[in-house]
């Protein structure tokens, strides 16, 4: 594997990997900028607009055509707040060139065809704003997606916890914004939003395929011009509320949900890989405490799981159980971390949780998608340590760290789904 | 020597080794050179439509609670001694396990110490150990498994609408049964269903990425137990070849309703034949209605679809075999209307050429992107003994599926008189 990074020119970067086994080429796009929430439904409204139009493929119909012509080439995007970060992702997938048929140049298309779409996408005559039709289109469609959330009741119940444990904090607010939100929004003012975050914001470009791709160096460098980013802030820790915070709501279900935010007490300084190693341990892993005490020893739950979320120094905690079963697991989730603060759990469950990681890290480099991902990593932790060293990083965790890791973790919020009183 | 076959998939620069080995285990290896993962799956030909069987010299059939194959994959994980969780937690691999309507795998992923996480593999799924204390403890786990899916609308509208195509075949049943169905279940029964469908000649094993073919088969030679074939046979109820409903509704939490629309198709013996049906179908429909079609631009300016809409894959197995699409629609009569009329056009017109010609292309590439994957290359293997084909016969008889074929298909098989409507709405 080869891996070149570049500065295309100020505040635009482009790593290429080149890795011969792989039979496809992955390229994706990040803009980041620092969060604003009252901007989010604009932008996330654009990047929708963006992914199914363009001037030159100026339809759904049109796009699909080219990517199916592109051997079912795959373009995708979407939006994500990283700590105190907003961003909105290209990415465009295709098969390696020496796997078309005719001698394409599947790569270049694929990537001259996602600049088609961030640069040049369909406008109205006046060319100040994204067209009415596109417009409306996508617009509907975000309101039908916050409407079906509910559809999803773990994804439903896990939002909701982050709007209580986060409130007030950017990564609290939906990152595709509120019904009103997209309601108020014309063609216009999301062309403007989406204007100034491809002038202003940070652009880091991927290349992931089997073979070197140098004309993607010229290409982009040609079609984004440089700029000046603000400062962004990925790591964000939340602080921790004084008195824990648990909101309750019923619906119409069969199984409830139960959510816990533990956050790190600020005091101590704990490194992503001992919040990881210690999350592992505590739900992540099929050997852990939750799983193996409160779905294996109490057949409580299907799942009971931790994870966390360094960059707001949090873990969460999430199970799906009977009503009557919320108080017995809440306090069992409470008890199995107070054996975790105590040191009453075995060598063999850190040592075991640590060989998981590492096995897990070393799977990285066999997908496109998780090679890019590191990287990405590396670029969010502002810590540069590539695979080997993070390897290292977690070989040191010890079981003091864990214990370190435990007893700074406090509860903060609980967010329940509960099944409607039928009374 | 072995009975063994190199199988080269004529596009994308692959094989793979197809071994019979003397247990009866059938046996795929890839080896995926420049990758450092490995990915290995156990499965057997026993999922939950297989509630009816009899072995050679037993007079009757068996009837078994619903739910009882994901029972038993369930409990296998556990011996006597610890689980087998505890036993890769000291390999690093990572393992899990699946059950379908036709089969049940067991799977794990490493980076290292393959060898002694095959072992693993190997040795528990041979090695089933259940007890009535056990049996109980895993009736609660499954029981909240049941109420998490019954709370997904979208597992509400597929099983609504396989009941509305099917009078009797059991893949109406939800795979995991009914916390009643699983109240049934007992240590005994568990052996008994272990005994007749994980026999080695109704399993297989499938391995891809960093590993030596020659490294998995003494692996295999060492731990496999020689079992003899009991002939096993199974029976499906006879099924009409009408639906037995038009229309399933259902109510449940949602925003937008969810609707799809099943054609019930005659089922075929699972093999070539069925495949070339699966890929016939599926660029015809994909023809009509994916996102390059006039109809899917239609339906969207008049806010009657949104991008959930989908023109689904195939599904198919043992005397069952249906094509459909899905979506969301605050209109799902109409939206059906349309895809009638539009369905009864091609049939009697014919279809975009050009645009079958496209999703060919289309289809070629998005199979030589699957290759990439170890775990996707396992579980083609997996998939291809399951289904009664040869490793990559997919990408080779889709190179020679033709329009003509697809629109005679379309014109023979697909009826709208066999399509179930079914809708979860609040």
């Amino acid at each position: 594997m080869k891996e070149i990074t570049e500065q295309l020119c100020d505040g635009v970067q482009l790593t290429m990997i080149t890795e011969p086994k792989f039979k496809t080429s992955h390229i994706m796009m990040i803009m980041s900028m620092p969060a604003q929430p009252e901007n989010y439904a604009k932008w996330d409204l654009a990047h929708s607009i963006l992914l199914n139009s363009c001037a030159k493929y100026p339809s759904i119909a049109k796009m699909s055509e080219r990517m199916q012509e592109l051997y079912g080439a795959s373009f995708d995007s979407s939006v994500a707040v990283l700590g105190d970060v907003f961003q909105m992702h290209f990415t465009v997938d295709v098969i390696a060139d020496a796997y078309a048929l005719h001698q394409e140049n599947l790569r270049k298309e694929s990537a001259e065809m996602l600049l088609d779409c961030i640069l040049h996408p369909l406008l109205n005559d006046a060319g100040n704003a994204f067209t009415e039709q596109a417009f409306q289109t996508e617009r509907q469609e975000l309101l039908d997606a916050i409407d079906s959330e509910i559809n999803n009741k773990r994804a439903y119940a896990s939002k909701k916890l982050k709007q209580t444990a986060f409130a007030g904090e950017v990564i609290a607010y939906p990152c595709c914004g509120t019904r009103e939100d997209a309601l108020a929004l014309t063609p216009e003012t999301v062309y403007q939003a989406y204007v100034e975050i491809l002038a202003k914001s940070e652009i880091m470009i991927y290349y992931v395929g089997a073979e070197d791709a140098p004309e993607l160096k010229d290409l982009f460098r040609n079609a984004l011009a440089p700029r000046k980013i603000a400062d962004l802030g990925y790591f964000a820790p939340s602080p921790l509320k004084s008195e824990v915070k648990t909101v309750r709501e019923s619906m119409d279900v069969n199984q409830s949900q139960l959510l816990m935010a533990f956050k790190l007490n600020t005091e101590q300084k704990i490194t992503p890989e001992q919040l990881r190693t210690t999350s592992l341990i505590f739900g992540g892993v099929p050997f852990s405490l939750l799983f193996s005490n409160i779905r294996e020893k109490m057949s409580l739950c299907y799942y009971c799981s931790s994870k966390d979320i360094f960059l707001k120094s949090t873990m969460i905690v999430s199970s799906g159980v009977s009503s009557e079963n919320l108080e017995k697991t809440q306090n069992a989730v409470l008890e199995q971390l107070d054996l975790l603060k105590n040191g009453d759990f075995e060598d063999d469950l850190l040592e075991n949780t640590k060989r998981y990681i590492l096995n897990a890290l070393r799977l990285s480099g066999d997908t496109p998608a998780s090679c890019m991902t590191q990287i990405l990593e590396q670029r969010i932790r502002e810590d540069h340590a590539g695979l080997e060293e993070r390897i290292v990083l977690y070989e040191q965790v010890t079981r003091e760290d864990v214990i370190r890791t435990a007893n700074a973790l406090q509860l903060d919020s609980v967010y329940i789904l509960e099944q409607e009183d039928e009374t | 020597m072995r009975n063994s076959e190199i199988i080269t998939a004529p596009y994308g620069n692959q094989s793979c080794l197809r071994v019979k080995h003397p247990t009866g285990l059938n046996i795929d290896i890839m080896e995926m050179p420049g990758y450092h993962s490995a990915y290995a799956l156990f499965g057997t030909k026993y999922g939950s439509v297989n509630t009816r069987f009899k072995l050679k010299g037993e007079q009757d059939f068996a009837q078994v609670p619903e739910g009882i194959a994901h029972f038993l994959e369930h409990k296998l994980f556990e011996n006597e001694d610890c689980d087998a969780f505890a036993r890769y937690a000291e390999t690093g691999a990572i393992a899990n396990a699946y059950t379908s309507f036709d089969r049940t795998a067991y799977l794990f992923m490493c980076s290292e110490n393959f060898k002694p996480s095959l072992e693993i593999l190997l040795d528990f799924v041979q090695h089933p150990y259940f007890t009535e204390e056990t049996v109980r403890k895993e009736q609660g786990i499954i029981a909240q498994e049941i109420r998490m899916n019954q709370d997904e609308p979208g597992w509400k509208l597929f099983f609504n609408s396989l009941r509305g195509m099917y009078f009797h075949h059991p893949v109406r049943i939800d795979i995991a049964g009914t916390e009643q169905s699983i109240a049934q279940i007992n240590a005994d029964l568990l052996y008994r269903c272990y005994r007749t469908f994980y026999n080695l000649h109704n399993m297989t094993l499938a391995v891809a990425g960093d590993v030596k073919a020659e490294e998995v088969l003494e692996i295999c030679d060492k731990l496999l137990i020689p079992c003899e074939d009991q002939g096993l046979e199974e029976v499906f109820p006879e099924e009409p070849e009408q639906i037995r409903s038009a229309e399933m509704e259902s109510i449940a939490p949602v925003g937008v309703p969810l609707f799809s629309l099943d054609f019930k198709l005659r089922p075929r013996k699972q093999g070539s034949e069925l495949l070339r049906a699966e890929l016939l179908v599926n660029l015809a429909m994909r023809t009509l209605f994916n996102s390059s079609s006039a109809f899917y631009q239609e339906m969207l300016e008049k806010n009657l679809i949104n991008f959930e809409f989908n023109a689904d894959s195939p599904f198919s197995g043992g005397g069952h075999f249906s094509v459909g699409l899905s979506g969301e629609s605050r209109n799902p009569h109409e939206v059906r209307e349309r895809i009638f009329e539009v369905l009864e056009h091609a049939k009697a017109n014919g279809f975009d050429r050009q645009a079958f010609e496209r999703l060919k292309k289309s289809s070629y590439g998005n199979m030589i992107s699957s290759m990439n994957y170890v775990d996707s290359n396992a579980s083609m293997l997996l998939d291809s003994y399951m289904t009664g084909v040869k490793p990559f016969e997919s990408i080779a008889t889709l190179a020679d599926l033709t329009y003509e074929e697809a629109w005679d298909f379309l014109r023979k098989e697909v009826s709208t008189d066999n399509a179930v409507l079914s809708i979860v709405h609040a």
